[in-house]
């Protein structure tokens, strides 16, 4: 009908002069919603929060692995990720800038959720449901922040240094100055105890925000500051609460078949960006593979041997040494990301108990651990200083949680120098080693962003 | 403003009717030249009218004309003859040879001036220059023809969109072409695939305010009027048929690469690949080394497979053209009918444009009344060849066959056992998908897999006219550019790419693209005007025009994963979208074959009235000015109207103060100023009609839920592009006619510029806010000259050239932060960038210094000027060069002798630049093992005290970096065309039934000088990076034109 008054306009209304045709020129966008009705109802302010689920994307497996000595360049490799692998950071980097749009993306859009759960109309009886969400909003606000804490942060210990901007309002054009860490910290911890006081204390399902979510958050930032007691306490929690894997679980994890020590996956669904095209294309073909230097970390009897290794299609006396985490079940490279463990509770209260000069405790501590990875009583690590426990839990780190977004953080954490074999830099004299002080250990401020706002300060070295 | 046009239109109606109509009649007569012979297609015009014929074929017109009218005679080459009207109803017309350039009639916005009177920069290009060229595309044929347009075509796929640029580029976001019109019906600039190039008549290229305000917001890029041919009154039956067929072949490709020994021992060098004991075994089976270890010399110097990968990718193909045309008229009515096929295959395998068109122009006249309508419909098919990406900048996708050319190995043989084609290379599943697999996945592809567009495209207007009297006249015009467009990719389940289509785990593979868009633009318009002289020598003219615009593009797609073998391409192959399957036997069902699905409407509106008013003084002297309102859908309700307005004028010495003797024929001055608008602020004909809005959209869901999330912050008080346009200019005819040209100067200055202003990405990801921020400036000089040399009765040469000088400046970008150096740079992080006080496109790179004779790393210049081994982006500085050339033009020459005739037309552009990302994917040490070098590589660094522009072998990739290592200048010479052709002499003529026969060979692009680095040196100007794109043919053809 409208078609045809406007041909109608066409051939009659110019030839008369009118201006009947002018309201034809109100056309307005077809294909999205208008800001003033995106927000109507309850179920909007769930898909609001699918969105910020969604936002968690793979940059910090990428990052962890190929920025580190975990990898090498792949046999099909045609120049994918080499510029990353051979250890080139600066303010242009894509994984750098990605790793911070997709976390203030995701503090955009809860806190978005949070103000208009104060606008719309809450049909009676589903206040709690509108908390449920806005608890879980307030969860990922403080998972997003400390994310961006963890690669932006030049000194975590540093209460009064630079970290990142910490955003609780809608941003659209305001621009913001970087937080120090403890103003950081205060509005993680606060933004928890709101999540606490919202949450469903019921609700288990370990895809999405849970009490124990937020228990295993604690331990990590914890961790990250210092507090050790503190981390030990969230850590022993959650590991009274969750079993350790067998190796037939383990295995079961990978494939998404078992949840047995999962506290939170992110769900990776048909459609989602697959974890392990982060190293292989379609059909398989590897343009990263995993380090002789991880590999020779790996113990055969180990159930991570084969979690980590695709011994089917690896060939290491050829140097081929394919990556089989996130294999995929049903469709190829397709499994929900791990991102919080009960295992990582085990190294994080090991390294507690080492930073309390509780030597033996986080021997066994870490035994427990690796029994279950043997299948087997295995002999109990060998150290008699911190030093030497932190490195023994760094390689034990390295194995268990290879893959998951943790390497890169780990020896950043933990002061290491980065140290590729040669076999792994591929003969480079530029792609083998950075020191623990090198600037490259704190990521660079996007590009874009020092452009559009004066008050960003960059990190230093860049 | 709007009410009061509104009446002055009804003031003006009713005038109308009430004014007595003059008393006309019919004149009648022939028109012949020097020689007497009869002249047909002479244009016989009333001036200051619309009311024009042509002479037919035995030079006779018949025109209906009121007493003491003034009729005009005009033709290309002679002089302009004004005859008044007297009691007599027949003049017969001797026209006179050499008459100046200025006096030709021309096509201009709405309606034809005669060249003396126009104030303003147009150039024509004629049917002869454009209707035998083999270009599949004719704006391709208008390249280096006229000067200050720039065409550069970056994609050499038949048919391929070229990019048309007139003075310069005035836009950083926004639609930078030229608005294109067919017989009064605005077109898609992007795509003439589907257009018959030997229907055109002429094209008019309208470049200054003064030309071009009257398109108003459309009218930033310039206009370009394209005429089609129609029939002629009184003339009888003519038959033309063209045919021509010939070749396409490759371009010289400017690089060498390694052999199969010279890359073996590389490899073996760089421990890395084949060579060094490497890669998979099925390449290292061609070596007779599956079992690995580095090459022993020996084992190397027994290596006899060197394959030149462009021998077996690229072929020689076939061009086919037919065109038939019939043209007729009686004393009311004319038809020009014209029927065309072109079959031209591309240098890659599988790329072909095949094409069919129908055109039928036709026209009915009384004394009061005119009618005139065209209808074209042209149907087309391409062939795509496999990844050659968008026509921007190429692609690097293995199975884009001209990336094989650079990475495949010279030691994998292209045969099988049996001599066949191996089409498949490493047959395992992981590999088989796999870089070292590339050449093979290219042949794969291109044999394989299909990529096809099929268009029909309809072209359609309607003119009619009404003379109220001699003086008023009223019209209405309709027209309809209608694009509907199918694609369709497929990739069987045997290609590879088929065999990997879907999940590994799912049973059935093969994918199905398929796509309908459909594109319907429409324009209508009535106008009103007014001619009349004042005591003989005051002319004056006032056109008063409304017009409305309305464009709608639809479309839908699916895409569909797992195809029954065997059924592939159509329905019933697919695998439907319920079935499931378990094939890790978890008791859950997995989904392999759900397809998705696609859908879109976008519409776009646009309301304007507009007037044009001119005035001379016995064509000594004039002026004119022009406004127009527009009121564009693209901008909310407060920003919608644009006013742009211009005036020129223009002054003949040679009829005032010169003397128009032999020296100095013909002098005018001109000048114009005014502005015209840009509302495509973001390019695309579809593009940026959200803009102002701040929107939301439902995707990015979280674990198989829907989502929401903002998708874009809009701004309100967004408004089109402003160009305010200077042009001074002067025509002349000198020696005799003999050298006759134009010379223009002008300014340009582009403001409010829509880009993205720089915004915090805390926003949500929103790292630029759209605006309209900055002001840009075009300054120019444009010349053109044809100078006859020689003409002697059966000997004929002329000369021509043509030429511009385009300096483009960004003079201001607020809103964005100038960096610690003081640079103002719209996007750092690109190679090329916009920055205040540099031209479009500047690169901004580290400088590169050559290689440390000591370590052989690579030594960088910092920002001042020292040499460094650390690459720092900080050590970016402008490199005064960019991708847009600045000086640009042609020269052609044209001699017959006898039957004999010779047409040459060359191109060339210089000051231009492209970082060669070609040539340094295959001079990257770090690439050496999984792809082909140049021998460039043999000469790397390798021990202390070498000098050498090649770093060493472990130095690592720099070719991502943003230096100036592959920073080439891309000018370059080119013979464009070259046309060698016999006419039939009349002694054979006459025992013939034929009226004439022309034969004629000629070649396209044969040569070339250049010193860049690659296959092709033309490109699309806004690619400024170039990654294996797909290079312009040579064509040779044979031709010949018959009339009947």
């Amino acid at each position: 009908m409208k078609n045809k008054f406007l041909i109608g306009c066409l051939a009659i209304a110019t030839l008369f002069g009118t201006q009947s045709c002018e309201d034809n020129l109100d056309i307005q966008p077809n294909s999205s919603l208008i800001a003033a009705t995106a927000f109507q109802s309850v179920e909007d302010l769930q898909n609001a929060l699918n969105s910020a689920y969604a936002n968690y994307d793979n940059n910090t497996i990428l990052l962890n692995s190929i920025f580190t000595d975990n990898t090498k360049v792949g046999v099909d490799n045609g120049g994918q990720q080499l510029t990353l692998h051979r250890l080139v950071l600066d303010p242009t980097t894509g994984v750098a800038g990605g790793i911070w749009i997709s976390r203030y993306s995701m503090i955009n859009k809860v806190n978005r959720i949070m103000e208009a759960a104060e606008q719309i109309e809450i049909p009676e009886g589903r206040e709690d449901e509108v908390d449920n969400i806005l608890g879980q909003a307030y969860a990922l606000r403080a998972f997003a922040h400390f994310e961006l804490f963890q690669y932006y942060t030049p000194d975590y210990q540093d209460p009064s240094g630079l970290s990142v901007p910490a955003v609780e309002t809608v941003v659209t054009v305001e621009n913001l100055p970087r937080n120090t860490v403890s103003e950081v910290y205060a509005l993680m911890n606060s933004d928890l105890d709101m999540a606490s006081s919202l949450l469903d204390s019921g609700s288990n399902d370990v895809k999405y925000v849970t009490p124990d979510f937020i228990t295993a958050l604690r331990a990590r930032m914890a961790l990250f500051a210092g507090e050790y007691a503190q981390a030990k306490g969230f850590a022993e929690t959650l590991i009274n609460k969750y079993p350790l894997a067998d190796q037939a679980e383990y295995v079961d994890m990978y494939l998404d078949l078992d949840d047995t020590e999962v506290i939170f996956e992110a769900a990776r669904v048909l459609g989602d960006a697959r974890p392990g095209f982060i190293w292989h294309f379609s059909g398989g073909g590897p343009f990263i593979e995993m380090s002789n230097s991880l590999f020779n970390e790996l113990d055969t009897d180990d159930v991570r041997y084969g979690v980590l290794l695709n011994a089917d299609d690896s060939d290491p006396a050829a140097n081929l040494h394919l990556i089989n985490k996130y294999p995929g079940t049903a469709v190829e490279f397709l499994a929900d990301i791990k991102v919080f463990r009960v295992s990582e509770m085990y190294l994080i209260k090991a390294e507690a108990e080492m930073r309390g000069s509780m030597l033996e405790e986080s021997k066994a501590t870490l035994k427990t651990l690796r029994d279950a990875r043997f299948g087997m009583d295995t002999a109990a690590p060998d150290y008699s200083t911190l030093n030497g426990g932190l490195d023994f839990l760094l390689e034990e780190r390295r194995i268990e949680l290879a893959f998951e977004g943790h390497r890169y953080l780990d020896l950043k954490r933990l002061n290491r120098d980065l140290v590729r074999s040669q076999a792994d830099c591929g003969n480079l004299d530029n792609a083998c080693e950075i020191s623990s002080s090198d600037r490259r250990f704190t990521l660079p401020i996007p590009l874009f962003e020092m452009n559009a706002n004066p008050l960003m300060v960059q990190n230093p070295g860049y | 403003m709007k009410k009061r046009l509104q009446g002055l239109l009804t003031l003006l109606l009713v005038l109308v009717v009430q004014i007595g109509f003059a008393q006309e009649k019919t004149v009648t007569g022939t028109v012949v030249d020097e020689d007497g012979l009869p002249m047909p297609g002479v244009n016989v015009i009333e001036k200051n009218t619309n009311n024009g014929t042509q002479t037919d074929f035995d030079g006779n017109y018949s025109i209906s004309i009121a007493e003491g009218e003034v009729l005009v005679f005009s033709y290309v080459g002679f002089r302009l003859q004004e005859i008044t009207v007297g009691a007599s109803s027949r003049i017969d017309v001797n026209l006179e040879v050499d008459a100046g350039a200025l006096e030709e009639v021309v096509v201009v916005a709405y309606g034809t001036a005669n060249r003396e009177t126009i104030t303003s920069s147009v150039s024509t290009v004629s049917a002869e220059e454009i209707e035998s060229r083999p270009t599949a595309s004719f704006a391709q044929a208008l390249q280096s023809r006229a000067p200050g347009l720039n065409i550069s075509t970056g994609n050499g796929q038949p048919g391929g969109n070229s990019t048309i640029l007139l003075r310069g580029i005035n836009s950083i976001n926004g639609n930078v072409e030229p608005l294109f019109v067919i017989d009064g019906v605005p077109v898609d600039e992007d795509n003439f695939r589907s257009i018959n190039q030997n229907d055109i008549e002429s094209v008019s290229i309208l470049k200054d305010a003064s030309a071009t305000a009257i398109y108003g917001n459309r009218a930033t890029g310039g206009v370009i009027l394209v005429t089609t041919k129609r029939g002629k009154v009184n003339e009888k039956l003519q038959i033309r048929y063209s045919g021509r067929t010939g070749f396409t072949f490759k371009p010289d490709p400017n690089f060498e690469l390694t052999s199969s020994q010279q890359l073996l021992r590389l490899e073996r060098e760089a421990g890395s690949g084949p060579g060094a004991g490497g890669g998979n075994a099925y390449v290292r089976g061609f070596l007779g080394n599956a079992d690995g270890g580095a090459l022993t010399d020996e084992q190397i110097s027994q290596v006899t497979t060197n394959t030149d990968w462009t021998d077996v990718l690229l072929k020689v193909g076939n061009t086919t053209s037919h065109d038939l045309s019939f043209s007729a008229g009686s004393e009311k009515v004319s038809a020009f009918t014209s029927l065309g096929y072109l079959e031209q295959e591309g240098l890659a395998l599988r790329s072909k444009l095949q094409r069919m068109n129908v055109r039928n122009n036709l026209t009915y006249r009384t004394d009061k009344f005119n009618l005139a309508t065209n209808v074209s419909v042209g149907f087309s098919r391409s062939d795509i060849a496999g990844g050659i990406g968008t026509g921007t900048g190429g692609s690097g996708a293995l199975d884009n066959p001209f990336i094989v050319p650079f990475v495949g190995k010279p030691y994998l043989s292209p045969y099988n056992e049996d001599g066949s084609l191996n089409r498949i290379g490493n047959p395992a599943f992981s590999d088989a998908d796999g870089f070292l697999n590339t050449p093979y996945i290219a042949l794969n592809v291109a044999e394989f897999d299909t990529n096809k567009e099929t268009e029909i495209r309809a072209i359609g207007g309607l003119n009619a006219n009404y003379d109220f009297t001699s003086k008023i006249s009223a019209g209405i015009n309709f027209g309809v550019d209608f694009q509907e467009e199918t694609v369709k990719f497929l990739q069987p389940n045997s290609s590879i790419r088929g065999s990997h289509a879907n999940d590994p785990n799912a049973e059935f593979q093969g994918f199905q693209f398929e796509a309908l868009n459909r594109d319907t633009r429409m324009n209508s318009s009535v106008q009103l005007s007014y001619d009349d002289t004042f005591a003989e020598v005051h002319n004056v003219s006032v056109l008063g025009v409304s017009e409305f615009i309305y464009a709608e593009a639809s479309g839908f797609s699916y895409n569909q994963t797992g195809l029954v073998p065997g059924l592939e391409g159509v329905g019933a192959g697919f695998v439907a979208g319920t079935t499931t399957e378990d094939p890790n036997e978890d008791g859950v069902d997995d989904y392999f074959y759900i397809p998705s699905l696609g859908s879109y409407k976008q519409n776009v509106g646009q309301f304007s009235y507009f007037g044009k008013a001119t005035y001379d003084y016995d064509r000594i002297a004039g002026f004119d000015v022009t406004v127009r309102r527009d009121a564009s859908s693209r901008f909310n309700e407060d920003n919608r109207w644009g006013t742009f307005w211009a005036v020129g004028a223009f002054y003949n010495l040679t009829k005032s103060i010169l003397d128009g003797s032999n020296f100095v024929n013909d002098l005018k001055l001109r000048g114009s100023y005014g502005t015209t608008g840009n509302d495509r602020v973001a390019s695309g004909y579809y593009s940026g009609l959200v803009i102002p809005f701040d929107l939301f959209n439902t995707g990015g869901g979280y674990n198989g839920s829907v989502g929401l999330a903002p998708s874009l912050i809009g701004n309100p008080n967004l408004k089109w592009e402003e160009t305010s346009k200077a042009n001074i200019g002067i025509d002349f005819a000198l020696f005799n006619n003999n050298l006759t040209g134009s010379l223009d100067v002008y300014r340009n200055e582009t403001t409010d510029l829509f880009i993205g202003r720089p915004n915090t990405s805390l926003s949500g990801g929103f790292t630029s806010i759209s605006d309209n921020l900055g002001t840009l400036e075009n300054k120019g000089i444009e010349a053109q000259f044809t100078y006859n040399l020689v003409d002697s009765g059966d000997f004929y040469w002329s000369v021509g050239a043509n030429g511009s000088y385009n300096q483009n400046e960004i003079t201001d970008l607020p809103g964005t932060e100038a960096n610690q150096y003081g640079e103002v740079i719209l996007d750092g992080s690109q190679r090329a960038v916009e920055a205040v006080g540099e031209a479009f496109n500047t690169y901004y790179a580290v400088r590169w210094a050559g290689v440390n004779p000591a370590n052989g790393r690579p030594l960088y210049l910092d920002r001042d000027g020292n040499i460094t081994e650390e690459y720092s982006l900080d050590n970016r500085v402008f490199t005064g060069k960019s991708s847009i050339p600045t000086y640009q033009g042609g020269f052609n020459t044209s001699m017959n002798y006898k039957g004999f005739s010779l047409d040459a037309l060359f191109s060339f552009a210089a000051d231009v630049y492209r970082y060669n990302g070609t040539l340094g994917v295959a001079e990257d040490p770090g690439l050496i093992g999984i792809a082909n070098v140049t021998q460039n590589l043999l000469d790397a660094w390798r021990e202390p005290g070498d000098i050498t522009a090649i770093p060493s072998l472990s130095s690592g990739s720099t070719r991502n970096l943003l230096t100036d290592r592959y920073l080439e200048d891309a000018s370059y010479l080119r013979l464009k065309n070259i046309s060698l052709g016999y006419q039939l002499g009349d002694k054979i003529m006459d025992r013939t039934p034929l009226e004439s026969v022309r034969i004629y060979v000629q070649g396209e692009n044969l040569f070339t000088w250049t010193e860049w680095r690659g296959f092709d040196p033309e490109f699309d100007p806004f690619a400024t990076n170039d990654f294996f794109t797909y290079p312009n043919s040579r064509i040779v053809t044979f031709g010949v034109d018959v009339k009947l």
